[in-house]
């Protein structure tokens, strides 16, 4: 009896129906997401993924999404990288046709082309670059065994075969490359260098070179320096000797002009302009001079013997020159000074 | 003793069950800011790319690219949401063929591994840095193109690549000058200049703009024919930040340049020489002309003076001639006579022996 009234604190903990229904459809939920994670895989942008089955590839997934699959370890999902990838290969002196040596680095770009073929022949990054570094290695040797070592380094274009080089290595070291799912998309000489034993002698010439160099520039500044100065006055020597020719050809023409204005003067009267000029020079000699002359000589035969006056008016010049002593004037006044 | 337990037990299962109502709310709570945890904001420098399972949304091109500011995105593992910087200039630092000129090097060799250079065309070497700058072009090609680490070294070694090339043809000092003069390509006429030479045109060739060409060609390359076009990504400048020889031979280098400098001053000394030279002779020839240039004024001036006077003494003289006649010849007289210090009329045959000279 005691019994019945005694309360079951139990009883007041069980849940409602809705609180189980509630909780069930929880534990469903997170049961589901887990199965579902078990059974999907994504594959981002860029990747492929290849699906084992017990280890044996079933298939291969070539698009971005999420995919089905059974669970582990029933089936597995294997994402490839199908992106480019990049491969430095490391320092390897090579000899070229004329048998210099010479180191070369390169870089690989690829990338996987058959996720399937890629997996179960390499499986990893590291195996593939293993791969990489010998294929180019062996065929970087073949390769360069081929050319001199112009065809790399050269101031002469159409000595340059770098292209044709890289080329090559690409084709052979990409066929080598297609049977383990990789596609090989560029092969590039990234360094060109010689072995550290070469540089001296490379110092050597360079110290040579510099120093050729040096002493021309010495030489041909100072021989273009002379030369700028030299040049000058050779051309100031030119430009001064045509100044003189044009002030002496100014001076003739102003000469000439100053003659013919003269003559033109003279036409008028030729007597008298000869007898007035003569005059005009006497004074313009005769200025704080000693004055000796010759009686009977020009011009100062004007004093001596002057020409006689014109006896008509207007004159005509030549019967004024025919003027008689007679019409002379008087040297009174010169005979004043002059001595005898 | 079981009184006392079963006085304990509820207060256990009341404080179990006040934890649990907590950790409801919590977890509830939790489950909010999961459900929210997907919503991202897209800096303004930047665009998103939505990638739902993987897969990115979107049909194609612009509709793939989210612009800047919230993207309402699913949780994580749902969706994820990649930012790309399109804005910003990307930077790629190239200095392994480069090496610091301070200290003294430790041999009088270079070991390639150790210490980088290129080999220039005339079998010199150079030591180069690089600062290789980029603009992303296609934030999907350079998202999906290639991981970060791949894509930096892709790009590091496509520029040097480019840049071991094209120097391996150039002259060193035209490396170090980053530029070189060539000949026009193709049959062009040459102009001849005035020395009668037969010059013949030339173009400047920058060496930054080449190796940037190369190298830009080398990535477009390697687009994908099958999915996006190129790496998404375009070099916008290639700057040549160090460029010397190596220290090993640095001092000669530097004596070139000295000689350079002295040959530069030498010059200008000899222009500025030159220069007073040739102004000089510029004001003597001046002189010249001016001289005669006065010369042709004085002459000139002399004739009109001289015409003036005797067309008004002509004038006059056809008035009067025989008064005119005469009037000049006496004014002539008495000019001489006030003028001229001694005036001397010696017949002809005469000896003159002059005061002051010695007799011979």
């Amino acid at each position: 009896m005691s019994h019945s009234h005694d309360h079951d604190p139990h009883d007041s903990a069980k849940p409602s129906i809705g609180k189980l229904a509630f909780r069930l459809v929880l534990a469903a939920l997170i049961v589901g997401l887990l199965v579902a994670y078990s059974m999907s895989f994504q594959v981002p942008e860029g990747y492929d993924a290849v699906v084992t089955r017990f280890g044996d590839p079933v298939g291969s997934v070539h698009e971005a999404g999420l995919w089905w699959k059974w669970p582990w370890p029933i089936e597995r999902a294997h994402p490839i990288d199908m992106r480019r990838r990049h491969f430095n290969t490391p320092y390897t002196a090579t000899f070229t046709q004329d048998r210099k040596n010479v180191v070369l680095l390169t870089y690989v770009t690829w990338r996987v082309e058959d996720p399937l073929l890629f997996l179960q022949s390499l499986g990893t990054r590291k195996a593939a670059e293993l791969k990489l570094e010998r294929q180019v290695a062996a065929k970087k040797s073949d390769c360069l065994g081929r050319y001199p070592l112009s065809a790399l380094v050269s101031t002469n274009v159409e000595e340059i075969k770098t292209e044709a080089i890289e080329k090559e290595m690409l084709t052979d070291v990409a066929k080598d490359l297609e049977n383990f799912g990789v596609r090989v998309e560029q092969v590039g000489i990234k360094r060109i260098a010689y072995p550290e034993e070469n540089t001296e002698a490379v110092f050597e010439q360079m110290r040579a070179e510099r120093k050729a160099e040096a002493d021309t520039l010495r030489a041909e500044g100072q021989n273009l320096a002379d030369t700028t100065r030299l040049d000058a006055m050779v051309e100031s020597a030119q430009k001064y000797t045509t100044a003189v020719q044009n002030a002496a050809t100014i001076e003739a023409q102003a000469q000439s002009e100053a003659a013919q204005t003269l003559a033109k003067v003279r036409k008028l009267d030729p007597v008298f302009y000869d007898y007035w000029r003569k005059l005009l020079a006497i004074r313009k000699i005769g200025q704080k001079a000693w004055i000796l002359l010759r009686t009977d000589q020009g011009p100062f035969d004007v004093l001596t013997n002057p020409p006689p006056p014109p006896r008509t008016e207007p004159p005509p010049s030549q019967s004024a020159a025919e003027t008689t002593a007679a019409d002379q004037p008087a040297l009174s006044a010169t005979e004043k000074k002059a001595t005898p | 003793m079981t009184a006392k337990r079963r006085k304990s037990s509820p207060v256990v299962f009341e404080g179990l069950a006040a934890g649990l109502r907590m950790f409801r709310w919590v977890v509830v709570i939790l489950l909010v800011l999961f459900c929210f945890s997907g919503v991202q904001k897209i800096d303004p420098e930047n665009v998103g790319l939505l990638l739902r399972f993987g897969k990115l949304q979107g049909e194609s091109g612009g509709r793939q690219i989210r612009p800047p500011g919230l993207v309402l995105a699913l949780p994580y593992p749902i969706d994820r949401v990649l930012q790309v910087p399109v804005k910003r200039e990307g930077e790629v630092v190239i200095e392994e063929v480069w090496k610091e000129l301070s200290g003294t090097p430790p041999s009088q060799a270079i070991d390639p591994v150790l210490e980088g250079y290129c080999l220039t065309g005339d079998q010199n070497m150079v030591q180069i840095k690089i600062v290789a700058k980029y603009r992303i072009t296609d934030p999907v090609a350079f998202e999906l193109w290639a991981d970060a680490q791949d894509r930096d070294a892709i790009l590091r070694d496509v520029v040097l690549a480019a840049l071991t090339q094209t120097v391996a043809t150039w002259d060193v000092d035209d490396v170090l000058n980053v530029q070189r003069e060539i000949p026009v390509p193709g049959p062009i006429e040459s102009p001849q200049s005035d020395e009668g030479v037969q010059s013949v045109p030339k173009i400047l060739e920058s060496l930054p703009k080449i190796v940037m060409a190369k190298a830009q060609r080398r990535l477009d390359a390697l687009g994908d024919p099958g999915g996006f076009e190129g790496c998404g990504l375009t070099i916008s400048s290639l700057d040549f930040t160090e460029k010397n020889p190596p220290r090993h031979v640095l001092a000669d280098f530097q004596s070139v340049q000295s000689e350079k400098i002295a040959m530069d001053a030498e010059q200008q000394r000899a222009k500025g020489d030159a220069a007073g030279i040739r102004a000089k002779a510029r004001t003597e020839r001046d002189a010249v002309v001016k001289q005669a240039t006065a010369y042709e004024n004085a002459i000139k001036g002399q004739v009109a003076i001289e015409r003036e006077q005797f067309e008004r003494q002509y004038a006059e003289y056809q008035q009067n001639p025989g008064l005119i006649w005469r009037k000049v010849y006496e004014e002539t007289l008495e000019f001489l006579h006030e003028n001229a210090e001694r005036l001397y009329f010696v017949p002809p045959g005469s000896r003159v022996i002059l005061p002051g000279e010695s007799q011979p």
